[in-house]
């Protein structure tokens, strides 16, 4: 149950996030409240995989050559690339951060072009991270989303699976004959 | 439930240490002197100027959730900007996935070299 929980999240963020990634399709007001809520929900995704994150923070040093290594890196830097787009995205806001009466000019330039790296930076990070955990993401996926008929002879009525050959009995009393 | 708020706020702080760490580099006179090396011009901004940003980056405009003002427009002004940015949602998921193919296969490529070592060595020493 919570794998179905964890993949639907997981494929909530992923299409939420291609959206804010484009702020010509949805406007930038939605595109600044989009990128608030996809971070909530990055926290979300942070929370359901803490055993993770803390069982891999645990033996980081102790096995030097493992995949789960490999994916704890790429997830720390996508962590931080992720907080940089938002942090900047903040600081050059017209929407969100005029509601709260901050305005941020200083260095406006510098947060434009860092918001423009950090968020490519996290759009090949996200790749990443999604390839190195493909094989779950595909394991899942086959349980949760592919709708699988059942098998012909599942399918079937059991009185259908009596041989031809079998003589079928009726019952006279129910016949009302 | 104390326990999730407790590890909220552990991420929270930690965006927190990034952002502020971020925030003093960009705003320190010397951090700029370095971010400058990226091709400043003129001190005008440690990055350079970003030529044509049109109206969205213009310090001092406020939009609101309502307005709407950018939606069907790019950055730079140009309109069609929704046919474009689907457009771009596709080329971006198209790179994923092509990074996800490359990725894949690495691995499997890498496993499968791992395992016939192991067993033309498990082979070696029974012979």
């Amino acid at each position: 149950m919570l794998n179905r929980t964890n993949l639907l999240i997981d494929i909530g963020i992923f299409a939420g996030f291609l959206v804010a990634m484009e702020p010509g399709l949805t406007g930038v007001p939605i595109h600044e409240w989009f990128a608030l809520a996809l971070a909530g929900a990055t926290i979300v995704h942070l929370l359901l995989h803490w055993r993770w994150i803390v069982g891999v923070t645990r033996k980081f040093f102790h096995n030097l050559f493992h995949n789960s290594r490999l994916q704890y890196v790429v997830d720390a830097l996508l962590f931080v690339a992720f907080t940089i787009a938002m942090m900047t995205g903040l600081m050059i806001s017209r929407s969100v951060l005029p509601l709260l009466h901050i305005t941020v000019t200083r260095n406006f330039f510098v947060w434009t072009r860092l918001h423009d790296l950090s968020a490519n930076l996290t759009l090949f990070l996200v790749g990443l991270h999604f390839a190195l955990h493909w094989d779950w993401v595909a394991r899942m996926s086959k349980r949760y989303l592919v709708f699988r008929r059942p098998a012909f002879s599942q399918a079937r009525p059991a009185q259908y699976d009596q041989p031809a050959s079998t003589p079928v009995k009726i019952d006279p009393t129910r016949t009302g004959k | 439930m104390l326990k999730i708020l407790m590890r909220t706020l552990l991420i929270l702080l930690a965006a927190g240490l990034i952002s502020g760490a971020l925030y003093w580099a960009v705003n320190s006179s010397s951090a700029q002197a370095a971010l400058g090396a990226f091709g400043g011009r003129g001190g005008r901004s440690a990055f350079g100027a970003v030529a044509g940003l049109g109206n969205f980056d213009r310090p001092g405009s406020v939009l609101s959730i309502f307005s709407g003002g950018v939606r069907g427009q790019d950055f730079r002004g140009g309109g069609a900007a929704q046919t474009l940015a689907l457009t771009d949602i596709l080329v971006k998921l198209g790179l994923i996935g092509l990074l996800t193919l490359v990725v894949v296969g690495l691995q499997r490529t890498i496993a499968r070299f791992i395992k016939s070592r192991k067993s033309a060595k498990a082979a070696g020493g029974s012979g």
